[in-house]
């Protein structure tokens, strides 16, 4: 009878000790890329207001008209910094979620915390998948755009 | 031995493996891309590589034959990479999926080692984008 219960245990798909393993290095990997990534929001922050001071300091001997155009790319570059760190930190977060969840749920061996922490790794290929789809259909739009204008 | 390893070990519950094979699909979607973004290097490199060569030269200003070996060794480079990445992803989505379906221990943690490269290739080239960043904000 007890043999009876196990038996399925058997042939069932397990987390065993070179899975948990594997889990565990590819959590560990995907929190230093969590880390790197939120340096390298505040290091592209920095950046950006270094060339801001650095370009002020040009148009204020140049004159107003750099000045107004310098105005503009500084205004447009800042929404695209913000734009992409705002779309970065999402794939961070999932990908946080994920490395810490799955870990402590491989540690405890907790089905629910495992659970968490895939659905995460999911939502990060998703979230993923859907931003290149996206840059597809800008970038063809893009290119027909460019292509009707050459053609007129 | 055996006996300690069930003890240890714990179902792969229907509710993850369902995770595994979404998070696969859309993994297997983004190597597919990668390839075919591979491909469109190639194309481009085959029909306006030496134009591509020439403006390198121009704008770097190194000699010809320094050029073209940097350029080549770049592209190069981009392309391992992304081939690389593409592999591990495209290998780990289908190793997991077959795992899952056939009940294959070792397919399903030969497609777990895959995602596990994939992070740690990833994980390198995020430090070391990181340095080049650093660098260029600190020294430059």
């Amino acid at each position: 009878m007890e043999n009876q219960e196990q038996t399925p245990d058997l042939f069932e798909l397990q987390f065993d000790e070179n899975a948990k393993s594997k889990i565990i290095t590819m959590t560990k990997w995907s929190l230093v890329i969590v880390i790197t990534s939120l340096v390298g929001y505040v290091l592209a922050i920095a950046k950006y207001f270094k060339q801001k001071s650095e370009l002020g300091n040009l148009s204020q001997s140049e004159g107003a008209e750099i000045s107004y155009s310098f105005g503009n790319t500084t205004s447009s570059n800042l929404f695209s910094i913000i734009i992409s760190i705002l779309v970065g930190l999402l794939l961070t977060y999932f990908l946080y979620q994920f490395s810490s969840k799955t870990k402590k749920g491989i540690e405890a061996m907790s089905q629910y915390e495992i659970n968490i922490g895939f659905k995460n790794f999911k939502n990060y290929f998703l979230v993923i998948g859907i931003l290149c789809i996206l840059g597809i259909v800008f970038g063809g739009f893009v290119l027909f755009s460019i292509l009707a204008l050459y053609n007129q | 031995m055996e006996q300690n390893e069930q003890l240890f070990s714990f179902p792969v519950e229907t509710s993850t493996q369902r995770s595994l094979l979404s998070a696969g699909s859309w993994a297997f979607f983004l190597s597919i891309l990668g390839f075919v973004f591979l491909g469109l290097i190639l194309i481009v490199l085959i029909v306006a590589g030496a134009g591509m060569m020439n403006a390198f030269k121009t704008l770097t200003s190194i000699d010809s034959t320094a050029a073209a070996g940097l350029a080549m060794l770049i592209i190069f480079l981009v392309f391992a990479v992304i081939a690389f990445l593409s592999l591990l992803l495209f290998r780990g989505a289908s190793l997991v999926k077959r795992g899952i379906y056939s009940n294959d221990q070792a397919v399903f943690n030969a497609g777990l080692a895959s995602y596990r490269t994939y992070f740690i290739v990833y994980g390198i080239l995020s430090i070391l984008s990181l340095l080049f960043t650093a660098v260029d904000l600190f020294i430059n």
